[in-house]
């Protein structure tokens, strides 16, 4: 398979005034065309600011210093802003974690969506746009599309909102779509929901897609292959099945053992003891200071990526460690 | 949008009404017995007094005297004044206009100067452009009104003689000569304005572009001139528009320095006379309609908000 989005040696740092802060470190990764990929990991592992590198909305001061993102034969670190446009909602799609706050509070559902469409095809009328509209609105399910288009955000719920938003983002036919953590700001039932609707359409689609999330559980449900990530690094690549049934990363152990499913009923829950390190990072593997499975060796030096059947790994103690995965 | 307007307008009715019961009872608040010092002070005789108290409806019970007056003042009469005996409707339909014009201009002088400020200084903050906007801004806010009209005075009215340094021409006697000395004016009064607004707007500006729906619409492929157009400037007005009332409002009766500095015959001029001499009739006229005025300005902001967050719409 011909990858569609391939990023590789990819880093981003937060410059402001001299201090220059490493937030993502030479992290490669591939998506084919069709495929959904899970990009986990906990807060600050740079999974977020990876995703959003792909489209070029990195944050004030954020800024990609290294590396390449190709898109569908499109070199896009170095694409004019008007190219960069053009591939927005259009051919590469987002959507945001938190859809209370991300559609504009001042229009209306309909003009939202309408102007994404009118957005990529220029000389579409008003009408045409609307209908089009209505059609997405229709394809995320919700009921009397073609009233709510005169609706503001505020009349919707947190769960309408984030169909809405995978409407808009849906509207330009993308071939790949980001879901940066895209249920983590909604209710428990209605996760349930939105995460079913996101793998239905991507495979209805046949559309690519990249899902952030912290949530392991979601990836299970959603991907074909995982990317864990730390402490800006890529830690652990693996198919789906092949992480859950063995992780090869003690981080990634850590992270499914930590699953509140993986817990038997009454028993405490597990955690991985510390939190990820923000501006310097440690010496040699990044994750030793909270690792198990720590050597003297671990703390010296900085171990690589390497393959391991489908399998790539960023620890030197993969071969012998056998580690447990989820039930 | 229609209800809401209806609704809002229904508010103001019983606001209207404390206005009047403020305004009517100043008769009573206002220190010494005006009939007293119509009468000639303390050595007034009890007849004249009684006399003028009859004339005045000073003796008659307190609703009565409330209803009258409200009557009158719901047909524009405000009574005459205790010291020229000129009616105070006639005076403020000639000095309202003028104190309009002057908020006019300076509020002309605030769009011109302050949005384009503020969009500047809110489109990269941070940069140099925006830490220049922070500057003049901070100059614009601390610079007195009365030293900044007379500089104005002294730069461009004496030594360059670009502009008259006193005196106001209506506009239906000369557009041209009411708004060329209308400039100096407006512009002193109106660079508070302006610099308030440029602070405004940078700063709601700058926060809205950092905003998750800024971040969908750029999402979405949007031109940069689209985002900032229509998905930031429509929620970074409200902070705008909310400080441009305040300060109109204001102005309705926070003009006198400036009116006095370059000889304009306003309302402020008018009322501070008035509330020196202790001339009832004239305080309760002007202070009437400043307050229904600023009551407008309210109105306007709040429907304003009305059409930029149809969130308000609601409430």
């Amino acid at each position: 398979m011909t990858a569609l989005l391939s990023i590789s040696e990819l880093r981003i740092q937060h410059r402001r005034g001299g201090t220059v802060t490493p937030l993502v470190d030479g992290v490669s990764f591939t998506v084919a065309a069709g495929e959904a990929l899970g990009l986990v990991g906990e807060s600050g592992s740079g999974k977020t600011l990876t995703a959003l590198s792909a489209l070029r909305l990195l944050p004030p001061g954020v800024v990609q210093t290294a590396g390449s993102i190709v898109f569908a034969g499109r070199e896009l670190s170095t694409l004019d802003d008007e190219g960069m446009r053009r591939l927005r909602g259009n051919e590469l799609a987002m959507i945001f974690q938190d859809p209370m706050t991300s559609l504009n509070p001042a229009f209306t559902i309909g003009n939202q969506i309408a102007e994404a469409v009118r957005a990529h095809r220029p000389g579409t009328d008003r009408a045409t746009a609307r209908n089009r509209a209505v059609e997405m609105l229709d394809l995320v399910g919700i009921p009397a599309a073609r009233a709510r288009l005169r609706d503001y955000p505020h009349a919707f719920s947190g769960g309408m909102r984030q169909r809405a938003m995978i409407a808009m983002a849906l509207s330009g036919e993308p071939r790949l779509l980001i879901a940066d953590e895209p249920t983590t700001a909604l209710d428990v039932t209605i996760q349930a929901q939105i995460l079913e609707l996101l793998a239905r359409l991507q495979q209805d689609l046949g559309m690519a897609m990249i899902v952030v999330t912290h949530d392991l559980g979601v990836v299970a449900d959603v991907c074909h292959r995982v990317c864990v990530m730390y402490a800006g690094q890529l830690v652990e690549r693996a198919p789906v099945d092949t992480f859950y049934a063995r992780p090869r990363h003690p981080y990634g152990e850590g992270l499914l053992r930590a699953m509140p499913q993986s817990t038997a009923p009454g028993a405490r829950l597990r955690v991985i003891p510390g939190a990820v390190p923000s501006g310097a990072f440690p010496p040699g593997c990044r994750f030793h200071p909270r690792c198990g499975y720590v050597e003297p060796a671990c703390t010296a030096d900085p171990p690589d990526l390497v393959d391991d059947g489908p399998v790539s790994v960023r620890c030197r103690r993969h071969a012998e460690l056998r580690l447990r995965g989820a039930r | 949008m229609l209800t809401f307007v209806a609704r809002r307008l229904a508010g103001l009715i019983p606001l209207l009404f404390v206005i009047s019961l403020a305004v009517f009872s100043m008769v009573y608040l206002v220190p010494g017995d005006p009939a007293v010092a119509l009468a000639g002070g303390e050595n007034a005789t009890p007849e004249r007094v009684l006399q003028i108290r009859q004339q005045l409806g000073l003796d008659q019970p307190l609703i009565s005297q409330y209803l009258n007056w409200l009557a009158d003042v719901v047909h524009g009469q405000f009574g005459s004044s205790l010291f020229t005996g000129r009616t105070v409707s006639s005076e403020l339909s000639t000095r309202f206009p003028v104190t309009a014009s002057l908020i006019l201009g300076s509020l002309i002088v605030a769009l011109l100067v302050g949005v384009p400020l503020g969009l500047a200084g809110g489109m990269r903050p941070g940069s140099w452009v925006d830490r220049g906007v922070t500057g003049l801004v901070s100059i614009g806010i601390a610079m007195p009104g009365f030293w900044l009209a007379m500089v104005l005075i002294l730069v461009f009215g004496l030594n360059l003689r670009w502009f008259p340094v006193r005196g106001y021409t209506a506009f239906a006697v000369s557009p041209t000569d009411w708004a060329y000395r209308l400039v100096l004016p407006s512009v002193a009064l109106g660079t508070l304005m302006a610099a308030t607004l440029a602070r405004q707007l940078r700063g709601a500006l700058a926060d809205v572009l950092d905003s998750d729906y800024v971040r969908t619409a750029r999402a979405k492929g949007l031109p940069a001139r689209r985002v900032v157009g229509k998905h930031a400037l429509k929620n970074a007005a409200m902070p705008a528009v909310t400080v441009l009332g305040l300060q109109v409002a204001y102005l309705f009766g926070g003009t006198v320095i400036t009116e006095q500095i370059f000889g304009i015959p306003g309302v402020g001029t008018y009322l501070v006379n008035a509330i020196i001499g202790q001339d009832v009739p004239v305080i309760q006229g002007a202070v009437t309609v400043l307050a229904v005025l600023v009551v407008l300005v309210n109105l306007v902001v709040d429907l304003t908000y009305g059409y930029l967050n149809p969130k308000v719409r609601v409430a």
